[in-house]
């Protein structure tokens, strides 16, 4: 309650000084808020917990690749790591193997948007047989994670076959930066699935991509990246190359079971598929791709990434020179 | 005067002691933590959302719990999820590199949402609303992604359907609708939600009043294409019509664009053939069917481009001379008769 005998007894002398002093005050706040402003905003602070990716290929196999024609992913994946000596060239036991599939979208395995579960879960299982100790599967489809990897299949294929499934969580991403690239820098990685392994395959589908021209195995690489990922579109070719410069895998696998000739990377309708009926097993990411690419009725020389990811030593473009082992099952 | 002033209590110097201990602990731990952030996760968990513009149809406070549809169903299909809204600063959450091509032809919005069969819940489809803000825009992307073996619809002006979706222009909106259990009955109920949809959402502009100066003669089914922005490459392309056609066996891509007069037109069209000429092309005499028509090899192929009016026509990629221009010659013919 405010006492009507204060309000009266208050003298003009009182109310110049009260009303100077909530005056100073507010000016003060407003002088140390200014001298607190910082214009610029937060700058890149030296990170000195980046965090990188081992290499986990196998250089004393050399480059190697097979190429196997046939319908049925089980069967040519199959034939595919024979032609190679057996999965035990690759996986040896005890590993802890992680497999980068692509679950970028929630859409069925029937649209070939991502990669199909009956493919991971083969190789999940091939890995198994091989004595791995452990296989993961992961992926950052950003989009409600859990329903692309339900809706694609994935999840389910994946953890029945044996493999623990990694869908991203915030804790999940450390921040890299890839020696000599400009575009990854202090970037959040999806780090926590490679945190154990010592072995990684890629397994990605062979598909149009509206603005890369494809997307295969070095592409699918970008489902590492965490934050908003996007701005990295107007760079395209560069961050595929770097993706390639960030990740040294066992092997790649590259599905062209199905290609997806249009309207990549989502596609959609069932036309935009051609059954090519092709499957890719190589060490080397480069030359997967240079061949992927024949697949969409392009050559390396129309994906400028490739010759990047070249140009950067991260393989060849000339994948017969690889002498791919060629095969087919019925 | 000063006796007037009633003095401070000992409770009232406690509680607002107590009070401004309070608020120097805030500021201090404020003033600490923000050396202390953790950057990559900063960015790694920034939302890309930010306010919705899109006039699509709005969802009814959308939570993740809700499985209200956004649009009309039909009797045969209920919600299977919750309605997802996009923008364009997040649509590539959803659609990825494809983003682009939506953003570049000028989307508001983005509304989705999966609907399956209530009597076979396993056999879903998902549903996609796209703002475009007008026709000119939702059929640019309509067009760019035509499946060769479309089958054309009754219920819009620009409707197809293949094996598995259905796509279609409503006014401003750009629908695609894609199953992977194209069973006759989920066929069905696509057709009917796309229907009740344009039954909902009336369009204003039906159709795209430049394509009726492309003639219909040796035309491709489903070949029409707008580009809003750079057209072959060329910066000052913008809003390109085009069709494909098949003339003696050649296939060839004619094209045409509206300009405000008859003066843009002649220099643009000047323009292309100086970007032809630049960029590696060299001049080929015509024959004179179109008396405007100037044309050039580039690469292995043949550009024409010639100006009738305010409207400059031309024709992309023709395997031979002969092929543009006779290509030229009947849409020269049409855009003559369709402007008087």
């Amino acid at each position: 309650m405010i006492d009507p005998q204060d309000n009266k007894a208050i003298s003009r002398r009182d109310f110049l000084v009260r009303s100077a002093t909530v005056g100073a005050a507010i000016a003060a706040t407003g002088v140390v808020g200014y001298w607190l402003y910082d214009r610029s905003g937060p700058k890149a602070e030296i990170v000195t917990d980046l965090v990188s990716l081992p290499d986990y290929s196998l250089p004393q196999l050399g480059h190697k690749m097979s190429i196997v024609t046939g319908a049925d992913r089980v069967k040519t994946i199959q034939r595919a790591f024979a032609s190679l000596g057996g999965i035990d060239q690759f996986i040896r036991k005890g590993d802890r193997v992680l497999l980068k599939v692509n679950a970028a979208f929630a859409t069925p395995a029937a649209l070939g948007a991502t990669s199909h579960p009956q493919l991971v879960a083969e190789i999940v299982r091939l890995c198994l047989q091989a004595a791995a100790a452990s296989v993961i599967v992961s992926d950052n489809p950003i989009n409600d994670p859990q329903s692309c990897f339900r809706l694609t299949g994935i999840a389910e294929a994946a953890e029945s076959a044996g493999a623990r499934l990694m869908l991203p969580q915030e804790h999940y991403f450390k921040p890299t930066s890839v020696r000599g690239g400009t575009l990854i820098e202090d970037w959040p990685l999806l780090y926590e699935p490679f945190r154990d392994v010592n072995k990684v395959i890629g397994i990605a589908p062979v598909k149009d991509h509206h603005r890369s021209g494809a997307s295969m195995s070095m592409k699918n690489w970008y489902g590492l990246m965490g934050g908003r990922r996007n701005v990295f579109h107007q760079d395209i070719h560069n961050i595929i190359k770097e993706l390639a410069m960030l990740v040294s895998p066992t092997l790649v696998v590259l599905d062209g079971t199905m290609t997806m000739m249009s309207n990549g990377p989502t596609g959609g309708s069932l036309d935009d598929l051609k059954p090519t009926n092709m499957m890719i097993v190589s060490t080397d990411q480069v030359a997967a791709d240079a061949f992927g690419a024949t697949l969409l009725g392009k050559t390396a020389a129309d994906l400028p990434y490739i010759a990047k990811a070249a140009a950067a030593g991260r393989g060849t473009p000339d994948y017969e020179s690889l002498k791919p082992a060629l095969d087919h099952v019925d | 005067m000063k006796g007037h002033v009633r003095p401070h209590g000992l409770a009232e110097t406690c509680v607002g002691s107590i009070i401004l201990l309070v608020l120097l602990s805030v500021a201090a731990g404020v003033f600490v933590k923000q050396f202390h952030y953790d950057r990559a996760m900063f960015v790694a968990l920034t939302p890309s959302t930010s306010v919705v513009k899109s006039s699509a149809p709005a969802p009814s406070a959308p939570t993740e719990t809700t499985t209200t549809a956004f649009i009309d169903l039909p009797g045969a299909l209920k919600p299977l999820s919750a309605p997802e809204t996009f923008t364009p600063d997040n649509l590539y959450d959803k659609i990825d590199g494809k983003a682009e091509l939506y953003t570049s032809a000028g989307v508001v919005g983005m509304r989705c949402q999966r609907l399956a069969l209530k009597n076979d819940p396993n056999a879903w489809m998902e549903f996609f609303v796209y703002d475009m803000d007008n026709l000119r825009q939702s059929f640019a992307v309509y067009s760019m992604q035509q499946r060769a073996d479309a089958q054309p619809l009754d219920f819009a002006t620009y409707a197809y359907k293949t094996k598995n979706a259905l796509f279609f222009c409503c006014g401003r909106y750009y629908i695609e609708a894609v199953t992977a259990a194209p069973t006759e009955a989920m066929m069905a109920a696509m057709v009917s939600v796309s229907k009740l949809f344009v039954a909902k959402h009336p369009p204003q502009e039906i159709r795209v009043a430049e394509l009726d100066f492309f003639p219909r003669e040796h035309q491709a089914p489903n070949s029409y294409m707008f580009q809003p922005e750079n057209a072959f490459g060329f910066d000052k392309f913008k809003n390109v019509f085009s069709a494909k056609y098949t003339i003696n066996g050649a296939d060839v891509m004619a094209f045409l664009t509206i300009q405000p007069s008859a003066g843009d037109a002649a220099a643009l069209s000047a323009a292309y053939q100086q970007f032809v000429l630049t960029n590696g092309g060299h001049e080929l005499a015509g024959s004179g069917k179109v008396p405007t028509a100037k044309l050039a090899e580039m690469m292995g192929s043949v550009e024409l481009v010639f100006a009738r009016g305010k409207v400059v026509g031309g024709v992309h990629a023709a395997p031979n001379a002969e092929a543009a221009e006779q290509a030229a010659a009947l849409l020269d013919a049409k855009i003559s008769k369709a402007t008087k």
